[in-house]
């Protein structure tokens, strides 16, 4: 039995969503008469699906989509509106609800609506659970040393930790900076041997030397290796390049926040801050980075659904792939 | 057809840049919005049909970086054009625009697939930015295939319960990530995801330890199945193993092994180890994956 949340400053719209949803299928239904009180029954029960007024005082229907995305991104939500906008719908689903239903069409739209929804959450919740017991990512890549290319490395592997769950959105960002800085670092720095101190005036010369010498001997042969293990645990990621390495006890001390905004050793501080360990071979030209699991949402066990539609998947799997 | 921007040459696309196709039955929509996006974004190159089969012919043989079209147009309305974009080119981002909308018209467009929807009277502020976003994400996956097109190796490995849910959830998977590579066409990734759907039907069928298992509905009673994508330069192998007593690989080619034959038609190799408890599946790219490490 599904446990679905009406969202309504009206009660009169609690008594008809509720006589519509059980009259032929049995919900465990509530209800919250504003976006605020939705937030907390939220927090106290294990809600599958949410329909939600799309205006309403305080607390707005895109409002409470847009947390609830945040706070439980697996929870469909339906959008209702007497007189919705096209922007307001478009806006509404863009932000994270997964339908939108005008009042008037309720009677006729709003069960088999929720019952698509509910089968696609079951079907969200084992492809979570499939990525979540993904044991092993490995991927070794040799490079040429392109800025762009760093970037879109830097990206990739951000992905695929997003893709791991290891930890949340926001510090995804960080992740993804600190992996640029270390891809850059043995580009521009390692291979292409380009000092920092170019770039303080400016840094035209440092961009004009940085093209000219992707394209000549020796520096155009140079290649970046990249090994990234991401496991349940932690993502390691090594990156090595062909430069003459240099010595890592000579950066500027990254607790000192006066080096933060000069240029040279910037790069090194990011990966310092923001990952578990960082750490340099001997030679200087191969850092090992390391970020462990953190902040991790705990995932709804997926296999007690997935027995509830056995049949209906085996079809899909047989002839629709 | 014709060409939104006079500078260039409608028979030498320029592949460098992104390309919208923008579909209107009105002749002044289609040189405002043409217009618009031209004027805003120059390195754009826009192309427009008067309607939807025009439409879906400039699709087979041109590549869009994203289609906007009208919704009510004589002939096949945008709706049924926006089914058939993503039915055929699935790929292909569609964005719906209408002067005569509303809020249940955009709702089921976007549940129809369309990754965006402008109200006409909002194009100005809002068509642009719209574009934009698409252009965007496509530049990230485009961003993840050139890395791939560096890769000297890669291994994942999953565990999965033995119940078809999960194995409908992994194949999804592997399905998108064949069609990142960009090393296969649209009908080896079917091929491929076919041949290691059975492979994988076969572990859950047969494979579980305790007989039961497969039939029961009992989450705690299932078995795993182990699903190891190894990946170089060259090809792409699948690994299934599962916990139970393996194939009888002596019986190939005997009535009950339509499943063995059916893999081998859709990959290039199958190889049983482990006494048959581990079946490997290798199928080689068409096309060289890898533009540096042969260098």
């Amino acid at each position: 039995m599904a446990s679905i949340l009406i969202v309504d400053d009206t009660e009169t719209e609690h008594a008809r969503l509720t006589g519509l949803l059980l009259a032929n299928d049995e919900h465990d239904v509530m209800t919250a008469g504003s976006g605020e009180e939705a937030l907390i029954v939220m927090q106290e029960r294990k809600i599958d699906l949410v329909i939600t007024d799309l205006r309403m005082s305080g607390m707005s229907g895109i409002e409470l989509t847009e947390t609830l995305q945040e706070r439980c991104p697996r929870v469909p939500i339906i959008l209702m509106s007497a007189y919705g906008s096209e922007e307001e719908t478009v806006q509404g689903i863009q932000r994270g609800a997964s339908g939108y239903l005008n009042k008037t069409a309720a009677p006729q739209e709003l069960c088999p609506l929720v019952q698509r929804l509910l089968d696609a959450r079951a079907t969200d919740l084992a492809h979570a659970e499939v990525i979540r017991r993904r044991q092993i990512d490995e991927y070794e890549l040799k490079l040429p040393s392109q800025r762009t290319l760093m970037s879109a490395t830097a990206a990739f592997l951000r992905q695929r930790i997003q893709a791991a769950e290891l930890c949340a959105e926001k510090e995804l960002l960080r992740l993804g900076i600190a992996l640029e800085e270390a891809l850059l670092n043995a580009c521009l720095h390692g291979n292409l041997e380009l000092e920092s101190v170019l770039r303080e005036d400016g840094g035209d010369q440092f961009e004009a030397l940085a093209d000219e010498r992707g394209r000549l001997d020796p520096w155009m042969r140079r290649r970046i290796y990249v090994s990234a293990r991401i496991t349940q645990e932690q993502a390691r990621i090594v990156v090595r390049d062909e430069g003459a390495g240099f010595d890592p006890s000579q950066l500027p001390d990254p607790t000192d926040p006066e080096n933060l905004l000069k240029p040279h050793g910037r790069g090194v501080m990011i990966m310092k801050m923001f990952l578990d360990e960082v750490e340099w071979n001997a030679a200087g030209n191969q850092v090992t980075m390391v970020m462990n699991a953190r902040d991790r949402e705990p995932q709804p066990q997926a296999a007690k659904i997935a027995a509830n539609r056995r049949s209906d998947i085996e079809t899909e799997i047989r002839h629709d792939g | 057809m014709t060409q939104g921007q006079a500078s260039k040459n409608p028979d030498a696309p320029d592949d460098s840049g992104p390309r919208v196709l923008v579909v209107d039955d009105s002749a002044t929509d289609r040189t405002l919005i043409a217009g618009l996006l031209g004027s805003e974004r120059s390195e754009w190159q826009v192309d427009t049909c008067a309607n939807a089969s025009e439409g879906l012919r400039f699709l087979e043989n041109h590549s869009a970086t994203a289609v906007i079209t009208d919704l009510v147009m004589p002939g096949m309305s945008g709706e049924e054009f926006l089914v058939e974009i993503r039915r055929r080119f699935p790929a292909v981002p569609v964005v719906l625009i209408t002067a005569q909308g509303s809020d249940e018209i955009a709702a089921r467009a976007l549940a129809l697939g369309a990754v965006n929807y402008v109200a006409k009277r909002r194009l100005s502020e809002l068509l642009v930015p719209a574009v934009d976003e698409i252009l965007r994400s496509h530049h990230e996956a485009t961003m993840a295939s050139q890395v791939l097109s560096h890769l000297v190796h890669s291994r994942t490995v999953f565990e999965v319960d033995s119940c078809l849910e999960q194995i409908g959830s992994l194949l999804h998977l592997i399905r998108e990530h064949l069609h990142t590579l960009q090393s296969f066409t649209d009908d080896e990734v079917r091929r491929v995801t076919d041949a290691v759907r059975e492979a994988l039907l076969n572990a859950h069928q047969y494979g579980s330890v305790h007989g039961a298992a497969a039939g029961t509905n009992d989450p705690s009673s299932l078995s795993i199945i182990r699903l190891e994508v190894q990946q170089d330069a060259h090809a792409v192998v699948f690994t299934v193993t599962d916990d139970g007593s393996g194939f009888d690989t002596s019986r190939r080619g005997a009535s009950d092994t339509s499943g063995i034959r059916f893999i081998e038609r859709n990959v290039d190799e199958i190889r049983f180890e482990d006494g048959g408890k581990r079946v490997c599946l290798t199928k080689s790219f068409s096309q060289p994956l890898s533009r540096s490490v042969t260098d």
